[in-house]
């Protein structure tokens, strides 16, 4: 399915580049976009609900939904929401062929989700036997934890937390269970990446990639999460295999979890993923008791949930951190800043180039660099952003110029 | 049996693919492979007939079978099965030998 694209979305932005004001962004995220940001929650309020039903009579809903939820890892989940516990009674006009397309992408996910559970814990297994420390990260956790069922959580690999003095051991563990373990990364510029060379294996015809982070968070950003330097305690967690064994692994505690949700699914990269909406809003909602969460102009998690209540209202557990109603939407939501490589290879001019570079999307500048709603962005705009983009294109710069 | 079917097809013994299995999904049959991006949407019939494709029983067999459980549709069912059968053939999920 063909994945969207970055370019046909932004088709109607200014050529010009533009100084001294923010640069409204049309998105034109089309409403079955909308439709699938509110399906994008474990547990559905009625506020939520009505929202959906609205959502479902607009013209146009389901042009590109089946696309759009695959890209966005949201078949389970709309498929859940609109047709195994249909949230509102209209959920009906789903077209027959979108329903059997979701049905189709319900029993690949699950066909996938079999395949890494058992990776998972024979790999959690291995590493205990080597007496290491692992932590499982982002879906692989969080569809055990979050998810009624894990294949409502679609993942394309496994993500690890070792120690940085343990993670090549830890490499070493996956290549004794049989994975391919490549000596470099594929391309230069991610010699000091986050994670070491993804290894690999083939399992009943699919193959599962293993990555082994010694940091959870990308050297893009200035903070570290690392083994060690945690706030949060560790939580552990059941993962199936075979026929009805379990294996207990360990994520991330409440509070760094939620911390690389946010941070993860604010890297640059194209459209917001919505199942990361889905896995932010329905941890918050879940854990809220267990999670010490600021304000939005002083924790980048509250103001993250702020952001994130334009792309789907919170739900009123979560009400206190919807910004205020006066407060102007910024433009861009849903828009994450685009890759430097992404940038590069899109078909814009240099002017074009350095305007999305300099002047990304509001929303996402909101986001990513912890301004409140409603705050000025000009600082973070020609200072953090700026150098950030130095910082990024120096590390790069520097990894490919080293030899070897 | 069916005047189109020709006899050397009556005779072929239809064995499923094991790429295949038929996944019964909220009300509805889905023939569906891992390997593949196409999933076959079956009617009651052809989970039947998919059924009896165990490399044992011949079209003929099966035709007949059907016939006598569904007498009131003997005269469409060689037709059916054939349509049915060479449907699968042509998506891979079962090999006529």
């Amino acid at each position: 399915m063909k994945p969207v694209a970055i370019a046909t979305d932004q088709a109607n932005d200014e050529s010009a580049l533009v100084m001294a004001r923010d640069v409204p962004q049309k998105t034109p995220l089309g409403p079955a976009h909308a439709l699938l940001a509110l399906l994008a929650r474990v547990d559905m309020d009625p506020a939520c609900a009505h929202a959906v039903e609205t959502a479902i009579a607009r013209d146009g809903v389901w042009n590109r939904f089946l696309d759009l939820a695959e890209d966005h890892a949201m078949a389970p989940l709309a498929y859940h929401h609109l047709v195994r516990q249909p949230v509102t009674s209209n959920a009906a006009t789903l077209p027959k062929t979108l329903r059997r397309g979701l049905q189709a992408l319900v029993l690949r996910h699950r066909d996938a989700d079999i395949i890494l559970n058992d990776n998972l814990a024979e790999i959690v297994a291995a590493s205990r036997r080597a007496n290491l420390q692992v932590l499982v990260l982002k879906g692989g956790a969080l569809c055990h934890i979050l998810y009624p069922d894990s294949s409502m959580r679609p993942r394309r690999d496994i993500d690890l937390l070792a120690h940085p003095r343990e993670a090549a051991a830890m490499q070493a563990c996956l290549g004794q269970l049989g994975f391919e373990t490549p000596a470099k990364h594929g391309a230069r510029a991610m010699r000091f990446h986050h994670h070491l060379p993804i290894a690999s294996r083939q399992c009943d015809g699919m193959q599962v990639s293993v990555e082994v982070h010694h940091d959870a968070l990308s050297g893009d950003y200035p903070d570290r999460l690392r083994i060690g330097q945690l706030t949060s305690p560790a939580q552990d967690f059941d993962v199936p295999h075979g026929n009805g064994g379990k294996v207990t692994a360990s994520a991330l505690g409440h509070d760094d979890m939620l911390c690389h949700l946010c941070l993860h699914a604010l890297e640059p990269g194209g459209p917001f993923r919505l199942i990361g909406l889905a896995d932010i809003v329905s941890y918050a909602c879940r854990f809220e008791g267990a999670l010490s969460l600021g304000q939005a102009n002083q924790d980048t998690r509250a103001n993250t949930l702020a952001l994130l209540h334009y792309l789907a209202p919170l739900p009123p557990q979560l009400g206190k951190f919807a910004p205020p109603s006066h407060v102007p939407v910024p433009d861009g939501v849903g828009l994450n800043m685009p890759t430097l490589k992404q940038l590069f290879s899109m078909p814009l001019t240099s002017s074009q180039r350095l305007n999305k570079l300099v002047f990304p999307s509001p929303w996402w500048m909101h986001a990513y660099y912890g301004v409140a709603p409603g705050q000025p962005l000009g600082r973070v705009r020609y200072g953090r952003h700026l150098l950030r983009i130095c910082r990024w294109a120096l590390r790069r710069g520097f990894a490919i110029s080293l030899p070897g | 049996m069916t005047e189109t079917a020709p006899n050397d097809l009556l005779r072929k013994k239809p064995s499923r693919s094991s790429q295949f299995r038929i996944e019964q999904m909220d009300g509805e049959y889905l023939l569906y492979s891992v390997n593949e991006t196409r999933t076959i949407y079956l009617n009651d019939t052809a989970v039947l007939v998919f059924n009896a494709c165990n490399g044992e029983l011949t079209v003929g067999e099966i035709v007949s079978a059907l016939s006598e459980a569904y007498p009131d549709a003997k005269d469409a069912i060689g037709d059916d099965v054939v349509t049915v059968l060479r449907e699968f053939e042509n998506h891979g999920a079962i090999e006529l030998a």
